[in-house]
């Protein structure tokens, strides 16, 4: 068994956090692109649920944008794919891949764990520390540069899931 | 955190390491369960819409904030994180882009009809 020694330290770092929109201004400035617009829903209120129920006893629902599909699964397209891959929540991860085009896959490809926690998320359930996972998790191509088409075909896809699986919690993991 | 703060997510935690790690570094078990076992604790724990929680996790090299967008562990391994590498993203396809070959013969091997109850969105093929 091969050591893998962690890449992180906990405690803060002393720089300041990336600044992502910063960052993609810079960059599509340098490229000669148009503006990108980003969602800005600062003045929207927050949507609020209450949580009844300690973790122990919560069915999590993961809900990642890394672009992860099942090995047998059509992959995602990276121009703008709308639709959502159902994974199932005892999917071993040696088949689980990535489709995406605006990150470095190098390290999700090695450990999907990175980007989409089912192993961490299945320990945590055998610790009982979660009460357990809904039947599917589910993945789509986060980079979608129409937030109108994410508003209008993805959001809907995923919100019938959050219905139909009966999670208590969903956990969203970003990329 | 500045696109956290923008979409106005209502419980959400801020995990200030390189993109494509949102839960961790690759076969880091424990910093990957400490991350995610710490968001959950943070988010239930929340009691007004619109929290964002930084969870105190560094990447152990800072180098990587000298160009977030475009680093990379293969420029890592090849040493040139302090140098910006431009755009790294790479074109788009309007064609499934599998990450092998095998995953595209494995795909194909598999109904439609069985297919459409997991690739939830999808076209029907012609």
């Amino acid at each position: 068994m091969t050591s893998h020694p962690s890449e992180m330290i906990s405690g803060r770092s002393s720089l300041p956090a990336a600044d992502y929109i910063a960052e993609t201004r810079r960059l599509y400035d340098s490229l000669g692109y148009d503006s990108y617009r980003w969602a800005d829903e600062r003045a929207t209120p927050a949507p609020w649920a209450a949580i009844d129920k300690p973790l122990s006893q919560s069915r999590i629902l993961l809900i990642g944008s890394g672009g992860l599909y099942r090995h047998g699964q059509i992959a995602f397209h990276t121009k703008d794919d709308t639709s959502i891959r159902l994974i199932a929540s005892d999917t071993p991860t040696d088949e689980l891949r990535t489709a995406h085009f605006a990150y470095d896959q190098t390290d999700a490809r090695t450990d999907p764990n990175c980007v989409f926690p089912l192993d961490v998320l299945r320990a945590m359930v055998d610790d009982s520390e979660l009460g357990g996972l809904t039947e599917s998790a589910v993945a789509f191509m986060g980079g979608v540069y129409s937030t109108r088409r994410l508003r209008e075909e993805t959001v809907p896809l995923i919100l019938e899931q959050c219905h139909r699986q009966e999670p208590d919690l969903v956990l969203l993991v970003p990329v | 955190m500045s696109i956290t703060r923008s979409a106005n997510p209502p419980r959400s935690v801020f995990i200030d390491l390189p993109l494509g790690h949102t839960s961790g570094m690759p076969h880091d078990r424990n910093g990957q369960r400490s991350i995610v076992s710490q968001a959950l604790i943070a988010g239930a724990a929340m009691t007004e819409p619109g929290t964002i929680d930084q969870l105190d996790f560094t990447f152990v090299d800072d180098d990587w904030k000298a160009d977030p967008l475009s680093w990379s562990r293969k420029r890592q391994s090849a040493g040139q994180t302090r140098t910006r590498g431009g755009d790294s993203r790479t074109g788009r396809s309007a064609q499934p882009v599998f990450q092998d070959e095998a995953d595209a013969a494995a795909a194909e091997g598999i109904s439609w009809d069985e297919q459409c109850l997991v690739c939830i969105g999808l076209q029907p093929p012609d």
